[in-house]
């Protein structure tokens, strides 16, 4: 039997015991309707901050290691990009591009350009890009729409389209890999197959087509999963969103969150996160349209301050080249 | 069937035994939020206000003065440490974010005793709200502000101990899965910050006799 450490009643008492005042429900209301939307702004950056995080932790890298290490890490990188035919390092590229041109962080990218992870491209407006992924898997994406590839896990690899059209062609898998497209409001798990994901971020409300050419598509919506064999779409009709999954009774919360997102707040924050999105990425043109939009649709809106300041930082930030 | 969190709130017992509420799938949670879902802001926030309000009242005690900034301090540390990846789902949320929160009040304390204000009126509403012994309320304040300027001279490794397992209850088990560390390894750490804890507690002991 361990012996039981010495316990301190006497001190820690106080703490776990001394009277704590209870916030009342109006309280809690009132400090989730401040926190809130600070932390929807949060969360729509997230994909941004992880993004950062990445390329720090390798600058750290790089710049931690040793000379000697770093000068033999550089000369495998040489060695590597020369030698034909041979897979990029999933850290250094994750794709190569076949055909067509991309735009990444203001640089146009021609047939060749090696993609690294967490890279956010779009096409050209006049026609499709394609890439092979170094695990083997093609993409095609649509003039216009735009992409990022997401940090793999073990089992697990995932692109993340932000707006547009690709189209998948992937070869068999592993036992227990899984190949997904991520959208604001589906995600598309693979095995082995041909397929398409459309996701249109301008449209009024959210909503990703999926069409399968051929094996087995698993897509996962919000509350609901559906499998589709060859042949067979889902979300691509012109018809109004379905309407989400029964609720179990007596969940007031659950409701109103339902409700909102059917309203206009899923709509305002949908719109406020692609502003922020071309705000980041440069295109301050389409950024400006998104914030006047959330403006001239939402003008009750919550988020009318970020929108109002997002159009100050496009007025006087300088002009990108 | 994946289930996704974004219906999801879950209600607000803030002790250690709702450490899991089964209505919010967090790997789904996680995947949605790093995906830049805002959907996803309103149900992380449900299902983890409660354990970081606990920690939070419960190490600070009472209104700290700036109790609501320091709720969003946790916050933003909790997504910035999902953006790094260094929530690796070994334990709950909850009890993730208990930690986070506790450090955060920790750091506050530290902040506070090193600006050498003693006593000021930050969360001293719940003693003097509280009508039992009202002649005992100054002394247990004072035992309170002692207590709290013990453990903020500890190192944050025991304390963190401490107060996940004997302040705020978590089990021992699900401090040693946040850690890393083997459950033999927690006990003999809250083992070690117990007795940092007396060691420090007699030297003042004796320091102000």
């Amino acid at each position: 039997m361990t012996e039981r450490p010495p316990s301190h009643p006497e001190l820690l008492d106080v703490l776990r015991t001394a009277p704590l005042g209870v916030p009342t429900p109006n309280e809690i209301e009132l400090e989730r309707e401040r926190l809130l939307p600070w932390l929807t702004r949060q969360v729509a950056d997230l994909p941004a901050v992880q993004a950062r995080a990445k390329r720090q932790a390798r600058l750290r890298w790089l710049g931690g290691g040793a000379a000697l290490f770093a000068a033999a890490a550089a000369i495998v990188l040489v060695v590597g990009s020369l030698s034909v035919g041979s897979a990029p390092s999933e850290e250094a590229a994750f794709a190569t591009l076949v055909s067509g041109s991309l735009e990444s962080d203001k640089l146009e990218l021609l047939p060749g350009s090696r993609l690294g992870l967490s890279s956010q491209v779009r096409a050209s407006d006049s026609a499709p890009a394609v890439l092979t992924a170094s695990s083997g898997y093609r993409v095609e994406l649509s003039p216009r729409s735009e992409m990022e590839f997401v940090q793999p896990t073990s089992t697990r690899t995932s692109l993340r389209l932000l707006d547009g059209e690709v189209a998948l062609s992937v070869p068999k898998l592993r036992s227990g890999q899984v190949l997904e497209v991520q959208t604001m409001d589906a995600t598309v798990r693979v095995r082995g197959t041909r397929f398409s994901v459309r996701f249109d971020s301008t449209a009024a409300v959210a909503r990703t087509c999926v069409r399968v050419t051929e094996g087995l598509v698993e897509v996962d919506r919000v509350g609901e999963t559906i499998s589709l064999v060859p042949g067979q779409s889902s979300g691509c009709e012109t018809v109004a969103p379905k309407a989400p999954a029964a609720l179990a009774p007596g969940r007031p919360r659950e409701l109103a969150v339902q409700k909102a997102a059917k309203t206009s707040l899923g709509e305002e924050n949908r719109l406020l996160a692609l502003a922020l999105s071309h705000e980041r990425a440069g295109r301050r043109a389409e950024a400006r349209k998104s914030y006047e939009e959330l403006q001239r649709r939402f003008p009750e809106s919550r988020f009318l301050p970020e929108a109002r300041a997002g159009l100050a930082r496009l007025v006087t930030a300088p002009q990108g080249p | 069937m994946a289930v996704l969190p974004f219906t999801a709130r879950t209600e607000t017992s803030p002790g250690p035994s709702a450490a899991i509420a089964p209505a919010v799938v967090e790997e789904d949670l996680i995947r949605a939020l790093l995906a830049g879902d805002t959907r996803a802001a309103a149900v992380l926030y449900d299902h983890l206000r409660p354990a970081i309000e606990h920690a939070l009242r419960r190490v600070l005690h009472g209104r700290h003065r700036d109790f609501d900034d320091l709720k969003q301090t946790t916050f933003e540390r909790i997504l910035r440490a999902l953006a790094e990846g260094r929530f690796e789902g070994r334990s709950s949320m909850r009890t993730w974010a208990s930690a986070i929160a506790a450090h955060v009040a920790l750091d506050a304390l530290r902040a506070l005793f090193r600006e050498e204000r003693r006593l000021t009126p930050w969360g001293d509403e719940d003693f003097a709200s509280n009508p039992q012994r009202p002649e005992g309320r100054l002394e247990a304040l004072a035992e309170l502000r002692r207590v709290q300027r013990l453990l903020s001279r500890m190192k944050p490794k025991l304390v963190e101990a401490l107060l996940l397992h004997d302040v705020l209850g978590h089990p021992l088990e699900e401090i040693a899965a946040l850690s890393g560390a083997s459950p033999s390894a927690t006990q003999s750490r809250l083992h070690r910050a117990r007795l940092e804890l007396r060691r420090r507690a007699g030297v003042q002991s004796e320091g102000r006799s």
